[in-house]
Order: structure tokens, then C-alpha cells, then sequence
């Protein structure tokens, strides 16, 4: 009993630095193997300036615009005529 | 020596007229710089009533490798009968950093943009030896001149055709009046920092 509680804290303390060690590594791998799309893609989600009207709420406006032109184009009905 | 900001490489500083008879030409200039993978700054990204103007273009030119100059709009004001001097000198800020300037500052790259080529020669002479494009007042062609010298500042990095771009563009443009009608946004008026984000977010969703 008395060894499992010295013996604890130290594999805590252990674990949790090989936890921290694992995550760096990890990022560090990771940010070598970033692909140029990914790069990209990192860079437009990151807005340059405020905006007065939220990410997601521009996304989904773009969204519907995209979806009813491309349903114009397809001349098929577009999300909301078929609910 | 001071280190280079964060995205400085990619940052493109954007000095330019912001009358109404302009907010085309500047769009096709953001749209192109965000679709070849750079960052637009302009002086209209922050509104701090205490920042002094001249200090936040200086801020802004510092930590911005690239910037366009559009001298297109140095003309005598109707009113006053004087001509308008802020872009010539923030152009003057921006050689004057990249010739005494430090380290990373003397990397700058700087676009010269005029409305008519050669008309540059009547009114400032002395950046004859420099190359100054024209734009003839049209986005297409804004388009192309932007990414033609983008294609330069790319580090090797593959970037298509102005044809491309000038393409996605009028895709874009044709959706603007929908996308500001479905936000609630006035399409009367420009505003720097929800179309940076409108741009930002419709180039997400159409990946080239």
C-alpha cells in the first residue's frame, strides 16, 4: 500500500510529461508535413480583419447562394422548393 | 535587428483612393490577393480614433512585405482644385523604408499602378526608372497586373493565369448582390472589413 502511494504521484508526474513531450512532438511532425492546400486553407479561415457579421453566418449565406445557382444552372429545383 | 511581423512574407498593403468610383478596381485587387494565397492590409482594417493616420499606414507598411501603390486617383478635386497627395507620399513612406529600412524591410516588393501608362511622368517624375502599370481603370486588367506581379512574390509556389482569376472573379461578382442581400449588408456602401471576410470565406467554399 505504502509503495503504491509513493509510487503514484512519481508515474503521474511521468505520464503526464511523457503526455506533454508526445504532444510536441506530434505538433511538430505535424507543421513539417503541412501541405500547401492545408496552408492555404489555414490561412483564408483566419479572419485579417473584424467583421460585423460572424463567420458562420457568412458561410452559410454563401452556401445558399452557391446552392441556388448551381440549382439555376442545373435547372433542377433548388434545397428549398424540395421541402 | 527587429524580426519580421507574423505573415509578413504574404502580407500585401494596399494603398489606394476609397471614393465610390474605386470600389471596383480595390475589390478585384482583394479578391486577387486573397486567391493567390496573400493577406490584403489597408488602412481601413482598423478604425482606432486615437491611432494617429499616418502612424497606422507606417504600422501597416512595416509589417507588410508587399504593397500596392494606385497613384490613379492623383487628380485636382473638384471643390478645392487640388490634387490629392496621401497616396504619393504613403508610396514615399514605402521606398523611403525598403532604402534605410533594416533586415526584412529591405526584402519589400512594391507595385506601381497608374490609370494610363506613362501619365505617372507628368505629375512625379522622379519614379521614372521604376515600372509602373496601368490599369486603364478596369478590374479585369487590375486583376491581371496584380497577379502577374503576385506571380513574381510566390517563392516558387505555383499560381495560375490572370485568366483564371479574372474568371473567378466575375463567378463572384455575379453572386455579390444575393450574398449582400442574404447577409442584410448595404450594397451602397463598401465596408473593408465585412468584404475582406466575404472574400475570405466564399474562396473557402470554391477551393481552386
Amino acid at each position: 500500500m505504502s509503495k503504491r502511494k509513493s509510487a503514484k504521484p512519481n508515474n503521474l508526474k511521468a505520464s503526464r510529461q511523457a503526455k506533454k513531450t508526445n504532444r510536441a512532438s506530434a505538433k511538430k511532425a505535424s507543421s513539417s508535413f503541412v501541405t500547401a492546400k492545408m496552408k492555404r486553407k489555414r490561412r483564408l479561415a483566419k479572419p485579417t480583419v473584424r467583421s460585423t457579421t460572424p463567420r458562420w453566418l457568412i458561410r452559410k449565406v454563401v452556401r445558399e447562394v452557391m446552392a441556388e445557382l448551381m440549382a439555376k444552372k442545373s435547372n433542377t429545383p433548388g434545397p428549398e422548393e424540395n421541402v | 535587428m527587429p524580426r519580421a511581423p507574423a505573415d509578413y512574407e504574404n502580407n500585401v498593403f494596399i494603398n489606394c483612393p476609397f471614393d465610390e468610383q474605386y470600389v471596383p478596381l480595390f475589390q478585384a485587387a482583394v479578391f486577387v490577393v486573397y486567391d493567390a494565397d496573400f493577406r490584403s492590409r489597408c488602412a481601413l482594417e482598423s478604425s482606432d480614433g486615437a491611432e494617429v493616420r499616418v502612424d497606422k499606414v507606417m504600422r501597416l507598411i512595416a509589417e507588410c512585405r508587399l504593397s500596392i501603390h494606385d497613384l490613379s486617383r492623383v487628380e485636382t478635386d473638384q471643390s478645392s482644385l487640388l490634387p490629392r497627395f496621401n497616396m504619393p507620399l504613403e508610396l514615399g513612406i514605402d521606398l523611403g523604408c525598403r532604402r534605410f529600412g533594416r533586415g526584412h524591410l529591405r526584402r519589400k516588393n512594391l507595385l506601381i499602378l497608374d490609370a494610363e501608362n506613362y501619365r505617372y511622368r507628368k505629375f512625379i517624375s522622379d519614379i521614372s526608372g521604376q515600372d509602373i502599370q496601368a490599369h486603364n481603370n478596369a478590374p479585369l486588367i487590375m486583376i491581371r497586373v496584380v497577379r502577374d506581379w503576385l506571380s513574381h512574390q510566390s517563392g516558387g509556389r505555383r499560381i495560375p493565369g490572370g485568366d483564371f482569376y479574372a474568371n473567378r472573379f466575375r463567378e463572384f461578382e455575379s453572386s455579390l448582390p444575393d450574398l449582400y442581400a442574404g447577409l442584410k449588408w448595404d450594397a451602397s456602401r463598401f465596408n473593408y472589413g465585412d468584404y475582406t471576410n466575404l472574400v475570405q470565406t466564399w474562396l473557402q467554399e470554391h477551393p481552386s
